[in-house]
């Protein structure tokens, strides 16, 4: 391997993608590796006394999918939406989930060095869903871990 | 059922964050031979220009939809044999028998996992 090969592996290992989100108007980032699809939530049925994060159920062609909502994740109010849902599909432990957010963006490529810890004034209920923070032009974006996300029980155990 | 991870693929969806994701989705499966297009004219040229093995594009796509994209990929004879994947939001059967009609080899329901997608690969490449 040539000394520029070298260089631009190196680059490449320490980079890594986000999908972007919004709630409330908070960038958050998920690692790509574990977003496998983004979707529109048409219809979704309610879970007698489920978790509040638990937002319903989607049927999809036999598939049951989970959605939860971030917003009750992070301990914000529900909004009241009307029209189009957005999802980030997203897998944990075989089940399959679609985590509910006001918005998706675009795609950032990161460098893993650049990711810092969680700033200490962080709300603890974020500090425990996140793994560290980019620093962006502007705009802090928080890193979510997935599977603190999707682990209510163990949230609920430590809240 | 193994698949030939080496074959080129060209991933067509307008949405750029899903191209990224699909991408991704297609490196973790293996391929390493992959390529996108945001709109189906832009994909038309990429196809006419490399021999793929596959393609997998979205629906819902402007100006030109994934079925349209489709209609054109089985009118030209250099291309009317590409093994062609449609990713929909939609299971409208209406969709699924024009898609069947005009030629799809397989189609993916969003949302769907790196499973689905491998196992509907398998389905249409697989030896």
């Amino acid at each position: 391997m040539n000394a520029f090969a070298f260089k631009t592996a190196k680059v490449l290992a320490q980079e890594t993608e986000f999908i972007t989100v919004t709630v409330a108007g908070q960038l958050l980032g998920l690692p790509i590796g574990r977003v496998h699809d983004v979707f529109v939530v048409n219809e979704m049925t309610k879970v007698p006394l489920a978790q509040v994060e638990i937002a319903g159920l989607l049927n999809l062609r036999g598939r049951v999918v989970t959605a939860v909502s971030l917003r009750s994740r992070l301990g914000l109010q529900e909004e009241c939406r009307v029209g189009r849902r957005m999802a980030v599909g997203l897998e944990c432990q075989g089940e399959a989930y679609g985590l509910l957010v006001d918005e998706v963006g675009e795609v950032l490529k990161l460098k893993s060095d650049d990711m810092q810890p969680n700033p200490v004034h962080l709300d603890r209920r974020w500090v425990s869903l996140s793994q560290g923070v980019h620093q962006l032009k502007g705009e802090l974006m928080i890193v979510l871990d997935v599977d603190a996300v999707l682990s209510f029980e163990a949230g609920r155990d430590a809240a | 059922m193994s698949l030939d991870l080496s074959i080129p693929v060209l991933v067509v969806d307008d949405y750029q964050t899903m191209v990224r994701i699909l991408r991704n989705l297609l490196k973790q499966i293996g391929f390493t031979d992959v390529d996108d297009a945001s709109d189906g004219q832009a994909a038309l040229e990429k196809l006419r220009a490399k021999k793929y093995g596959l393609v997998i594009s979205d629906w819902n796509m402007a100006p030109m939809t994934g079925y349209e994209l489709l209609q054109q990929v089985r009118a030209d004879a250099e291309l009317s044999t590409l093994p062609f994947i449609m990713v929909t939001a939609e299971a409208k059967t209406e969709n699924v028998v024009a898609a069947k009609k005009a030629g799809v080899n397989n189609y993916i329901v969003k949302p769907f996992n790196a499973d689905t997608l491998r196992a509907k690969i398998s389905a249409v490449i697989g030896s």
